[in-house]
């Protein structure tokens, strides 16, 4: 029997911090990381949920976003083990045609929001991880490293990876003035 | 482009990307719903409902150890029948004896040897042979076993299978 007891004031006020600051790069991203393999916010949920668990070990972490990230990472693997995201293979995507954005379309901005946003969930998991990671969760890439358990300059060498992945996928132009 | 000089072009494109990423990719605020819901989960983590507080269960401890305590005390004082004498076969006390030996001779080391005669002692108690100590066990715990000398007489009395392990001497 696992004996738990009530959190405290400034526990539960420490989890409110947390939920604020860190909640929305939490469910960002799981839900641009790991797309529709997980259920985002159940997972935001439980990740949650085990920080009262251990909120010793929370309150003695240095870097308490880190810590949830961890936590929601391996949730997320967890149910990526048994069920596999739909991604489109390496092969598909060689052979799916490119979209070529017109400086018009550029200008759209919604429909360029989505078009991005559908060229980073083709990306390959491990760069596509890496860019939320910067982009979303606002990690260095000292901390994504240290997080994914790859040295540093794998995850720079996958940021950029993905950064060309993008360029190609997209046809992107940049249209400058 | 000439080899070595930045593409200009190609910078400029890549952080427009980059930007273009990190707008869409800009977390967005947590629905309100999604906050209760996580906080109900963190409560009822923390506090679950039906289940025993830490205090409640220390007071349940200390409760089952007095009443322990106390079923103790009250118990009757047992008389404790001794033993019946346990009657060894003479293969049984060879076999003993033949262990011992091996231990003695060949096992122990200075550190040990008041461990083996410690438990030569309980092994003399256990069988509450007390009556036939000096022929059940040729010599004992009082001999000096740093200078393993037989005792002759107890074994060519009866332990003729400890002659086996007794160290051959030029």
């Amino acid at each position: 029997m696992k004996v738990r007891q009530a959190l405290s004031a400034d526990q539960r006020a420490l989890l409110e911090s947390l939920l604020e600051e860190v909640g929305p790069r939490l469910l960002g991203y799981v839900r641009k990381a790991f797309g529709s393999g997980v259920d985002a916010e159940e997972i935001v949920a439980e990740t949650f949920a085990r920080a009262a668990d251990n909120i010793a070990a929370v309150v003695r972490s240095e870097r308490k976003d880190l810590y949830l990230l961890t936590v929601a990472r391996n949730l997320c693997r967890d149910a990526f083990r048994r069920r596999r995201p739909d991604r489109l293979s390496d092969e598909q995507l060689r052979d799916r045609p490119a979209a070529v954005l017109t400086p018009d379309e550029q200008s759209s901005t919604a429909e360029q929001r989505q078009r991005l946003l559908d060229a980073v969930a083709r990306l390959p998991q491990a760069q596509r991880e890496v860019v939320v990671l910067r982009m979303t969760a606002d990690l260095k890439f000292e901390e994504i490293a240290e997080l994914l358990g790859i040295p540093l300059g794998t995850a720079l060498s996958r940021m950029n990876a993905a950064v060309r992945h993008l360029r190609k996928d997209l046809d992107y132009v940049h249209v400058s003035g | 482009m000439c080899p070595g000089k930045p593409d200009r072009h190609f910078d400029d494109a890549n952080d427009a990307l980059l930007a273009s990423l990190r707008e869409v990719l800009r977390p967005e605020p947590l629905s309100p719903a999604l906050g209760d819901r996580i906080r109900a989960g963190w409560e009822s983590r923390a506090a679950p409902a039906g289940r025993l507080r830490l205090p409640t269960v220390r007071l349940l401890g200390l409760a089952a150890a007095a009443c322990l305590m106390v079923a103790l005390l009250l118990q009757p004082a047992r008389t404790r029948q001794p033993a019946a004498p346990v009657a060894l076969s003479p293969d049984e006390a060879a076999a003993i004896v033949a262990a011992w030996g091996v231990l003695a001779w060949e096992g122990p080391v200075d550190g040990s040897l008041g461990v083996i005669s410690a438990s030569l002692d309980e092994i003399e108690s256990a069988l509450g042979r007390e009556s036939e100590r000096r022929t059940l066990f040729p010599w004992s715990s009082d001999d000096n076993w740093d200078v393993p000398v037989p005792n002759d007489e107890g074994a060519s009395q009866s332990w003729t299978p400890l002659r086996s392990f007794l160290p051959r001497r030029a």
